[in-house]
Parts: C-alpha cells; sequence; structure tokens
C-alpha cells in the first residue's frame, strides 16, 4: 500500500468512533421521533437533553484526564459532593459573590483530586483503590459535614447558565461550557506539550520516565485537571439542579465513564478523543430522554445504562481487535509484526 | 566436542529426528516463510542463526504447533506428524523453551515445573508427590535446591535451567531453546553448555538459536541460516564455515565489522561524570568512578553484578543513599530522569528497549522528540509537530532508520530500527554523556555495527559514553577503558589494548579471583 | 505456630483483640454478648461479600457487579418466594443458580473478549442492578421465609448462626485454592499468565470460573443477608462496592493476582465489622463508618507494605530491580 493510503487511514482510523457517534446519534433520534412522536424532536426535548449531555460531556472530559494517563478516577462523585456542598454553603449560608464561589469551588476540586494524586504517588497504591477510597471519604464526609441539608441557590446568573437559552430555544447555554471544556481538551492533547507527555505517561509510563519526562508531574497535572472538571461539572450540576445537597455526584461515575469509553478513549491509555466524549455524551443522554419520551418506567432506567457502556466496550474491543489483527499472534517477529505493507 | 559425536557419514544414512520441510508461512500479506526448512540429526546440537524478520521465530512457532504452516511439512523419524496446538507438539515430544522467562513467582520449583499437570491423589493436588516428582529432573539440569522454595529467589540464569528443566520433564525429545544466552553470564553459559551437551548425549536433539556467533561455535555441530524466509546455509557443518560466511549469510552482502581501533590515541577531556563514595539502594557501596569528555568507559560484569542497577542509580531511576556526584565539576543531586536530562544533560539508552526504551504505540516522531518538547515548546507549553520536526528528523537520518513515515508507530519497525530510533532520542536531546545499557541485545549485525559506529562517533564529537555490556568482545572493541564489575563493587579498572585474548582473560581473572575471595570469606 | 504469626493479616487479629479488650472493660455497651453477636453478623456478611471479590482478585482481574449481582438474586429469591409461593428451598437454588449464571455471563464476556473485568463488570453490575428495580418497580419483598430470619438473626448467646455458612465458604474456598487443580489453575493465571498459557492451562476456563464463583459467593451473601434485613429488596448490594475490596484488601490479597488468602479475608471481615460496631456504639454517623473504611484500606495496604519493605530491607545487596523506582517521577 501507498504512503497516501495509509495517511488516510491514520486519519479515519483516528475518527471511526466519532463518525459512529454521530450515525448512532442520527439512528437513535430517527427511532425515538418515530416511535415516540416529534414530541422528542421538539426545543423542550432537546434541550433538556443537551442540558443534561454537556454536563455528562464535562464528566467524561474528568473521567477521560485520567484514564489518558493510564489511571482511573472512581471519586469523579466523592469530589462532585464535597464541591456540591461547598458551593450551596457558599451561595445559601455565607453569601458569597458568584464568581468568588465559582473559584473557590473549582479551588477545591483541584484540591481534592491532588490529594489523590499525592496519595497515589507517595503510596504507589493503583489509582483505581485510592480514589476508590476516596470516594468514601469524599462522599461519606460531604453528608457528614453538610449533616444532609438542602441548599436552595437563587443566583439569576446561575440560573441563567443552566435555564436560560442559547440562540435558539433548544440550546441550553451550558452547550458553551462543554464545547470550551472540549476545544481546551484539544488544545492540551494535539497542541501542548503537558498534553503530550500525559499521552506519553499514558501509553508506556517507565519509557516516559526513563526519557525524562517528569512522570509525577505530569500525573499530578492529570489528577489537578480531572478535579478542576469535576468542579466545572458541580457548578453545570447546580446551574439547572439549584436545590442541591452533598448526595450530588453518586451517580455520576457511570455517565462519566460511558462519555469517556463510548467516545473512543482508550481504557490502556495514551490515546484520547475530544470530539468522541461530547458525541457519546449527546448520545447517552439523547437514549435516556428518548426512553423516557416513549414511557418506559423511570424504575427500568438503570439498566441501558449497563447496557450501552457494556456495547460501547464490545464495539471498541471489536474495532481494536480488527485494526490490529497481527499483534495477537504470539511470536511473530519484530519485523513483520504490524508493518503495513 | 565433535569427537563425542558419530562422524558424518554414518549420521547421514540415519532418518532426521526432527524435520521442517519447504514451510510457508505469511502474516496478513507479510510473508515470514518461504520454503524454509530445518533438518535435526539425533544427539546434536543445532544453531539457528539469522537477523531479525528472518523467519527464526515464525519456525520455531510452526515446529512446536503455535502455528499452522500454509505448505510444508513436518517429519518426526521419517514420518509426517501434525501440530494442532502446543499440547500436540508436547505430545510428541518437541518442547520450546522461549527467551522471556515465564514462572509463577508465587509457585514453587516443583510446581513451576509440574505447571497445569500438578500431581492428584484422589482429585486433589499432592505437593508431596510434586516435590518427589521434580527433585530429579532439577538436579539433572544442575538446581540442587528444595523443590517447594518458591520461584522468585531465582536468578535469571537459574530461572533458564529451570525453563529447561521444565522442557525435559515433558520427556521431550527435541527441544528447541530460542536465544537462551540472551540475558545471562559467561559462567552461566558455561554451566548451560556442560548441561546440553550432557542431555545430548542422553539422547535428546537440540535447536539453539542465539545472536552470538561464540557461543554457536563453541556448542553446535551444525548450523542452518534462514534470510527472508528461506534457507541460505541449510544444514552444514559448523566446522566448515568462518565467522564471515556466517554472518555474509545472514545480513547477504560482506560486512566489514567494524572496529575502533583506529581511535585509541583519542584523548579523552575533562572529567564529566564523577562517583565519589558512593552507595546507592542496590547495594552498591564506596564506588569511585570517573567518565570524561570524549572517551568510552566499558562496564563490564556478570548479570546480577549490579551494572544495570549503577546507571539506574546514577540517572535517577534509584536512589542514591551516599557520597557524591559530581557532574562537570559541580556536585550535582539527581533525583529522576527528568533531573539529569535537563539539568545535566545525561541519558540512558535501556537495555529494555520495549517497555522502557520505547513507547511502542506511538509515532516515530513522538519518540523521538519526547526528550526535546521542553526545550522547544513556546508559551504555556504551545507545541506541534510541525516544531519538532527539525530536532527529530537529523538523528533519525543520520541514523539511517528504515521507516515508510515519521508518523508510523515505533512498534512497526524491526528490533535494530527500535533501538536507533531509541537511540535518536538522546541525540536530539543533545545528551553529553549517554549510558547504553545492553546496546545491541537481540538485534541484527547490520544494526549492530551501526550502534557501534554511533557510539563512536559521538565520544569523537566530545560525549562520554558509559557502556554497559555483556558481550565482552563489544565492550573490548569500542571501550577505552575497563571496569569489572561484581556483587556490586568496582573490582578492577583495565585499560584497554583493544586485543581481545589478552584483556579477555584478565576481565574473566578479576571475576574469577573475586568470586573465589567471596567464597574464601565466606568459608 | 511461626507461620501463623508470619501471615499478613496476624497483626491485624491481635491488634483488633487487643482493642477489643480494652473496649469492652472500657464500654458497657461493647462487651455484651449482644453486642459481640452484632459484629459476628456482620462479619458474617462482609466475609462472604469480600470472599466473592478475593476470589476475582485472585486472577488478577476484578468485580464491581458483586453488589448488582446480590441485588438481583435477592429479588429473585424474594419474588420466587413470596409472590410465586415457590418452596424456600427452591427459591435458594434458583437464587444461586442466577448469581452463578450472572458471574458466568461476565467472566465469558472478559474471557472471550479479552477485556478487563472493571469496565465489563461496571456495565454488567449496573444492568443487573437495573433489571433488580426494573422487575419489582424498586418496592422491595417483606414477605421473607423464616427459615432465613432465623438463620440471618439467630444466635446462640454470641455465636451468629450466620457464622456457620461464612466460615464453611472461607475453608472452602481456602482449600479449593490450595488444593484443587482449577484452583491453583486461577492462581497461576494470575501470578503470571503467559507462563500459565504455555502450560497449556485453559486461561478462559480459569477466567470463567473465577467470574462464576464470585456471582456464586455474591448470592450466598445475599440470601444470608435477606434474613438480617428481613426484606428483600433491589437496593440490597449498592453499598457493598466498598466492602468488597476494602475486606480481600485488609485481608492481604495482592491487587496484582496470583494469591487468595481467604482465612485473611475472614478476619479481615471480622476487623471491619468491630471498627463498625465501635463507630456505631460510640454513635457516629453512618456517613463517618463509610469515610473510616475508606481510610482503613490505606492504612491495611500501607501497614503490609511497610512490613515487606522491613522485611526485605535485611538481606540489603542484590534487591531484585523490579521492585526499584516504582514512585516518584
Amino acid at each position: 500500500m501507498g504512503v497516501a493510503p495509509a495517511r488516510l487511514r491514520d486519519v479515519l482510523g483516528s475518527q471511526t468512533s466519532a463518525l459512529g457517534l454521530v450515525l448512532l446519534i442520527a439512528l437513535t433520534w430517527t427511532g425515538f421521533t418515530s416511535i415516540g412522536g416529534s414530541g422528542f424532536l421538539g426545543s423542550f426535548n432537546l434541550y433538556s437533553i443537551v442540558q443534561l449531555a454537556a454536563r455528562d460531556a464535562v464528566l467524561g472530559m474528568a473521567q477521560a484526564m485520567l484514564i489518558v494517563v493510564a489511571r482511573m478516577n472512581l471519586a469523579v462523585g466523592g469530589i462532585g459532593a464535597v464541591c456540591t456542598s461547598l458551593l450551596g454553603y457558599l451561595l445559601v449560608v455565607a453569601g458569597t459573590p458568584l464568581w468568588l464561589a465559582v473559584v473557590l469551588v473549582c479551588v477545591v476540586g483541584v484540591l481534592a483530586a491532588l490529594l489523590m494524586g499525592f496519595t497515589e504517588l507517595t503510596t504507589g497504591l493503583s489509582s483505581f483503590i485510592v480514589t476508590l477510597a476516596f470516594l468514601s471519604v469524599y462522599g461519606g464526609g460531604a453528608v457528614l459535614a453538610t449533616g444532609g441539608r438542602q441548599f436552595q441557590i437563587t443566583s439569576p446568573e446561575l440560573q441563567a447558565l443552566g435555564n436560560g437559552t442559547l440562540f435558539s430555544p433548544a440550546i441550553c447555554p451550558l452547550v458553551a461550557v462543554a464545547v470550551v471544556c472540549g476545544v481546551l481538551c484539544w488544545l492540551l492533547y494535539f497542541r501542548n506539550s503537558l498534553g503530550w507527555k500525559m499521552l506519553a505517561v499514558g501509553a508506556n509510563e517507565r519509557a516516559a520516565r526513563a526519557s525524562g519526562v517528569h512522570v509525577a508531574g505530569v500525573v499530578l497535572a492529570a489528577y489537578a485537571l480531572s478535579g478542576l472538571l469535576c468542579g466545572v461539572a458541580t457548578i453545570m450540576n447546580a446551574s439547572y439542579e439549584l436545590n442541591v445537597n452533598a448526595g450530588f455526584g453518586a451517580d455520576w461515575l457511570l455517565p462519566s465513564f460511558i462519555a469517556a469509553v463510548l467516545g473512543g478513549v482508550a481504557l490502556t491509555g495514551g490515546e484520547i478523543s475530544v470530539a468522541g466524549i461530547l458525541l457519546a455524551a449527546l448520545f447517552y443522554d439523547s437514549l435516556q430522554s428518548g426512553l423516557t419520551i416513549i414511557n418506559v418506567p423511570s424504575y427500568w432506567i438503570e439498566l441501558p445504562q449497563g447496557l450501552v457502556l457494556l456495547a460501547a466496550v464490545l464495539l471498541d474491543q471489536a474495532r481494536r481487535r480488527r485494526a490490529r489483527p497481527l499483534e495477537r499472534s504470539r511470536g511473530t517477529e519484530p519485523g513483520t509484526a504490524a508493518v503495513p505493507s | 566436542m565433535t569427537s563425542e559425536q558419530a562422524p558424518p557419514d554414518v549420521r547421514e544414512t540415519t532418518p532426521a529426528a526432527f524435520a521442517l520441510e519447504d514451510v510457508w508461512k505469511s502474516f496478513g500479506g507479510v510473508t515470514a516463510l518461504s520454503g524454509a526448512s530445518l533438518r535435526l540429526r539425533p544427539r546434536e546440537i543445532h544453531a539457528l542463526i539469522g537477523e531479525n524478520g528472518a523467519g527464526k521465530s515464525t519456525l520455531i512457532n510452526i515446529a512446536t504447533g503455535v502455528h499452522r504452516p500454509e505448505r510444508g511439512r513436518i517429519l518426526m523419524h521419517g514420518r509426517e506428524v501434525h501440530f494442532a496446538t502446543p499440547g500436540a507438539a508436547a505430545e510428541h515430544g518437541v518442547s520450546v523453551v522461549h527467551q522471556e522467562r515465564n514462572l509463577v513467582r508465587k509457585f514453587s520449583l516443583a510446581e513451576n515445573l509440574l505447571l497445569g499437570r500438578q500431581p492428584l491423589t484422589g482429585g486433589v493436588v499432592s505437593y508431596g508427590k510434586m516435590a518427589a516428582e521434580a527433585r530429579p529432573w532439577l538436579e539433572r539440569v544442575g538446581l540442587h535446591l528444595d523443590p517447594l522454595a518458591e520461584a522468585s529467589s531465582l536468578s535469571p540464569g537459574q530461572a533458564q535451567l529451570l525453563e529447561i528443566a521444565k522442557a525435559l520433564s515433558r520427556r521431550c525429545e527435541v527441544l528447541l531453546l530460542d536465544e537462551p544466552t540472551s540475558s545471562i553470564t559467561e559462567a552461566e553459559f558455561e554451566h548451560l553448555r556442560v548441561i546440553l551437551t550432557e542431555l545430548c548425549n542422553g539422547g535428546t536433539s537440540i535447536v539453539f538459536v542465539s545472536h552470538k556467533l561464540e557461543e554457536v561455535y563453541s556448542l553446535c555441530s551444525r548450523i542452518t541460516v534462514l534470510r527472508d524466509g528461506r534457507n541460505i546455509l541449510n544444514d552444514v557443518p559448523v566446522a566448515a564455515v568462518s565467522q564471515e560466511e556466517i554472518v555474509r549469510a545472514m545480513v547477504g552482502r560482506h560486512i566489514e565489522l567494524f572496529a575502533a581501533g583506529g581511535r585509541r590515541n583519542a584523548r579523552a577531556g575533562a572529567p564529566r561524570l564523577e562517583l565519589r563514595n558512593v552507595s546507592t539502594e542496590f547495594g552498591h557501596r564506596g564506588l569511585d568512578l570517573t567518565i570524561r569528555r570524549g572517551e568510552i568507559v566499558g562496564l563490564y560484569g556478570l548479570v546480577g553484578a549490579g551494572r544495570t542497577e549503577l546507571a539506574r542509580s546514577i540517572i535517577g531511576l534509584g536512589r542514591i543513599t551516599g557520597g557524591e556526584i559530581v557532574v562537570n565539576g559541580k556536585p550535582a543531586r539527581i533525583r529522576n530522569p527528568y533531573d539529569a536530562l535537563r539539568h545535566h544533560r545525561i541519558g540512558y539508552v535501556s537495555e529494555d528497549r520495549k517497555d522502557e526504551g520505547l513507547i511502542l504505540r506511538h509515532s516515530i516522531s513522538r519518540n523521538v522528540g519526547i526528550t526535546v518538547w521542553q526545550r522547544i515548546e513556546r508559551w504555556m507549553g504551545w507545541i506541534s509537530d510541525q516544531r519538532t520536526r527539525p530536532s527529530v528528523e537529523p538523528p533519525l537520518q543520520h541514523l539511517n532508520v528504515k521507516m515508510q513515515r515519521i508518523s508510523q508507530p515505533a512498534g512497526s519497525l524491526s528490533g535494530g530500527n527500535q533501538q536507533k530510533v531509541s537511540a535518536a532520542k538522546w541525540i536530539a536531546a543533545e545528551a553529553e554523556l549517554l549510558i547504553f545499557d545492553e546496546p545491541t541485545v537481540g538485534i541484527d549485525v547490520a544494526a549492530k555495527d551501526a550502534m557501534h559506529r554511533l557510539i563512536v562517533e559521538l565520544v569523537e564529537n566530545g560525549s562520554a559514553i558509559l557502556l554497559i555490556s555483556s558481550d565482552l568482545r563489544e565492550v573490548v572493541q569500542l571501550a577505552d577503558r575497563i571496569l569489572v564489575m561484581g556483587d556490586f563493587r568496582l573490582l578492577a579498572e583495565i585499560a584497554n589494548s583493544g586485543e581481545y585474548a589478552p584483556i579477555s582473560e584478565l576481565v574473566m581473572l578479576t571475576i574469577t579471583k573475586a568470586t573465589r575471595d567471596v567464597e574464601a570469606a565466606a568459608a | 505456630m511461626r507461620r501463623l504469626f508470619s501471615t499478613q493479616w496476624a497483626p491485624l487479629l491481635a491488634a483488633t483483640a487487643v482493642a477489643g479488650i480494652v473496649l469492652g472493660l472500657a464500654t458497657k455497651q461493647f462487651g455484651t454478648a449482644f453486642n459481640i453477636y452484632t459484629i459476628l453478623q456482620t462479619t458474617a456478611i462482609y466475609a462472604a461479600i469480600g470472599l466473592s471479590q478475593m476470589v476475582v482478585l485472585a486472577i488478577a482481574d476484578m468485580s464491581l457487579a458483586v453488589g448488582g449481582i446480590a441485588g438481583l438474586v435477592t429479588i429473585a429469591v424474594g419474588g420466587l418466594y413470596g409472590v410465586q409461593h415457590w418452596p424456600i428451598g427452591a427459591a435458594i437454588v434458583a437464587g444461586l443458580v442466577l448469581g452463578l449464571v450472572c458471574g458466568l455471563v461476565n467472566g465469558l464476556i472478559i474471557a472471550e473478549m479479552d477485556l478487563s473485568g472493571f469496565i465489563v463488570t461496571l456495565a454488567t453490575g449496573t444492568a443487573f442492578t437495573g433489571i433488580a428495580y426494573g422487575v419489582t418497580s424498586a418496592i422491595p419483598y417483606s414477605n421473607i421465609p423464616p427459615v432465613l430470619v432465623s438463620l440471618g438473626q439467630g444466635r446462640a448467646s454470641f455465636f451468629s448462626y450466620l457464622l456457620v455458612p461464612a466460615i464453611a465458604m472461607s475453608i472452602a474456598v481456602g482449600a479449593g485454592f490450595r488444593w484443587l487443580p482449577i484452583g491453583r489453575a486461577i492462581l497461576a493465571v494470575g501470578g503470571n499468565r503467559e507462563a500459565a498459557l504455555l502450560a497449556g492451562i485453559r486461561h478462559k476456563r480459569a477466567m470463567l470460573v473465577a467470574h462464576a464463583l464470585s456471582g456464586l459467593l455474591a448470592a450466598i451473601a445475599a440470601v444470608m443477608y435477606i434474613g438480617v434485613l428481613e426484606s428483600a429488596t433491589p437496593a440490597t448490594g449498592s453499598e457493598w462496592l466498598i466492602i468488597s475490596f476494602a475486606v480481600p484488601i485488609i485481608g492481604g490479597t495482592a491487587l496484582v493476582g496470583g494469591d487468595a488468602p481467604a482465612a485473611g479475608c475472614f478476619v479481615a471481615a471480622l476487623v471491619l465489622a468491630a471498627i463498625n460496631d465501635v463507630l456505631i456504639v460510640l454513635n457516629v454517623n453512618t456517613e463517618a463508618v463509610q469515610m473510616a473504611e475508606g481510610l482503613l484500606i490505606f492504612a491495611a495496604v500501607m501497614s503490609g507494605k511497610l512490613a515487606q519493605s522491613v522485611g526485605r530491607a535485611s538481606p540489603g545487596r542484590g534487591r531484585p530491580l523490579r521492585s526499584a523506582g516504582s514512585l516518584g517521577p
């Protein structure tokens, strides 16, 4: 095969998940419209879909930050609980100005994640176990600290962000937040040396370290960014829920993984697809909303969540196997393996 | 050793114990074997030689049932056999010992030996029977250890012997050894040689794959050389071919083996790196060592002597627990390779190319550029592949890396080219002190030669080199001084005259004397 | 005897025993037969949950579906007995078979698609929970078989009857890993997958068995818990994730696979149950219990690491390279 087709395949290969997701979304939308009627594509329903999808996309990015460096963040919800409690306290009890509350929430998100990062680096435990333990510490701690109280947020700016409209009645301003986060993510991974180092650490940590990459610094940066995005997600979440408590975040784990994995972020680390995360979140929330539209009882809502994640994982694995058939046959010689001929 | 074997004319009449005839195999359109053959007589040690990618591993995988040939036959004692699985091959008495040592570290020696077929009493595993069954096989390869000891306590050489014992215990009559010596010492090789010769006299036929021609000459009676999936030398007596002929058969052209003799009078400059009374977390104590600008210091020792550990401590992959490291005359504290590269321009070409040298999934460009990103990035870390090109491309061109494009994954390159990429990143980084750890293990002759030329060239341009190698010939060929390490101490420093015989003798004497001293002290 | 004390969990047991005695003397509530019975009842449930996770950790995998399977099994047993009026024996057997099948599904997907258990069981666990909620419309079954209640809440002085199945499970699992060929195969695959493959061990089968066994153990835990709660609710298992990891890890199971200390698991369950109880006796919120469990995982793993490094420091030289440089940049 010549050079040009190989290059084409490089480009397409990295985008197939995004293309597939666009198709999936189109399929979901037409499917639910034909079953559930035009209500699905009505501006009211679309609005609520993108409202949720925007938050889930940011959660997906928060998860992806650590998946890229071959780690994971089981504590997205734990940090969310801490940040939500803090936001509620600052706005409702302490009467802090909104901008300051937003900054403080993001700072605390970063610090909460950094603490996990430091714990991982100093103890040498896997990120799985560290973030699992912190999930219970943060989740329990937030409820303990607030005594489970409810915070009714009244900030008009926050309400406008979560419940206002942008350009059209079908678009929630939160979309802009998600897109900005997405663009920044893209710049990070494709045009920034920190992002490149994160990818290198994720693909092969030992090699990155031996090549003079400051692995501890890169890993801490990944944790910090993940925490920052958790803080952003908290604010997005609070902006449309308004009546918040420390229980928020308890159900964040699944959407964060669905958006990242369905979006094509390899669980083995070292790969990213920002467009995929945004589209995956949109697909996921379209599906959720569609099921409600066609009158599936709310008790059944968890089943499709699990099935979507399972399908995403299986599809991703099937795609990888097709892309690299040679690597699976053990003992092919280095010279012959996986050379595109 | 040829005296122990029957004369060739008698042997020609006996059918081959094991033979692969006219074997073809391809993977996804890439031809690995096109009509390769291997003919193994009873009781012989047969060398199978070829460059990386020549088809050796594929041939071995077909011989042991991992792959099925597309065409061709497998014969045992003249009768055709088919191996559907590795298990089927083992049942026919064909066993393989792979390069990687495959031990379950938490299991005992005996259980590792009998893995998957532990002896049972009434359906449950019997540890007593297991020990009794394993003991004779362990002793046969000279492992006089408690069969129920944990396998994690073995040295690499012992682990290799355990693998061989494992193969023998499957009653194998054909034993394939895939580069068994790539990480063991010369002393361990001697031990292995004695055992293999014994096995061979006891009726086992052995295929020996190695890159080290010296070993082939000292161990094997006949040789087959593969190139591009075909036989270039087919089953000829080792004694009848010279080393140059073998090399020519492997690479397909005559290669003037590089000798660094010409630069012996090169003058070493100011000290680049000094270790003063250094101890490390690995157990080095009181090391003193100086590497000067423009010189190659060879570091030789047996495996387990602490060479790699020293290198890792220098660049901050291990902890220095005492003493002083001085770089360019100033005391330095190197906590990690980041410090080493950023503040002191010290680089480390790892022996573990696949796990530590390269990021196989990422492009060549990223692999080479990783050391320079920090230097060329703009405000807030802004960078692009375009910007890394001027730093990345020259070293790749200079080393003549054979690639289709710079964006192809490093894992798609041949072993030799991967090693070149691994070195190229340190050239791009403009490292002033480079530590090469086993730079030519597992790469072909041509790539090896290129690496040697590179090392000499770097030194001539003012770099300092610490060369760690288990290949004494390579050390003698390249180094200005040879440091001999044993048991985490520097045993001696030998000025290298470049003559292999006297220097190698001196080195070996140093090591054996030190070993004897230790034994005497222990007694 | 010396071997007993060299095990990882021995200091843990000793510390708990001492703390228990001190607390028993210091407070009135802690040392009562009823309170000890409560601790042992919780111990039994924790041990069952922990064993369910341990058998997959042994093969260097993990299961986030332990809770999901338990929820599904709970409503299956509750529904079959309470609504379909099956005999209790049949309902329990059906529940156990269901758990086994759920585990088999996990194992099948993981082994055949060569995936990590983490993401697969995150998905299937959610799906199992989803089915449990969907089928019951989130309403618990309250008609609970008296047999299960008398098992779950029965006691002879301080001895909870639940300890019988829990101890039996621990012994069976421990013995199985030590003496059964399939147990050795699971540990071999967990310890070094490549070596196991080359030795002709069918690793897919080992993976399948490990996950199926995990499903079965989760089902047993669920059946045990029905009587404790006196209700068959789909919410059973939703809080088990942390416990399922805390128990085997505190018990000394390596996350990298290759070992399965069932006895350690049981001791860890005892320790966690005791701490849980102390916090409740001291009138601390359940959220604090949740926090304590998280922190205890660290404490356990760190003390294990510390003991290891102290043990390793003495031989000194020639330490294997692998252990070096795992921290820092």
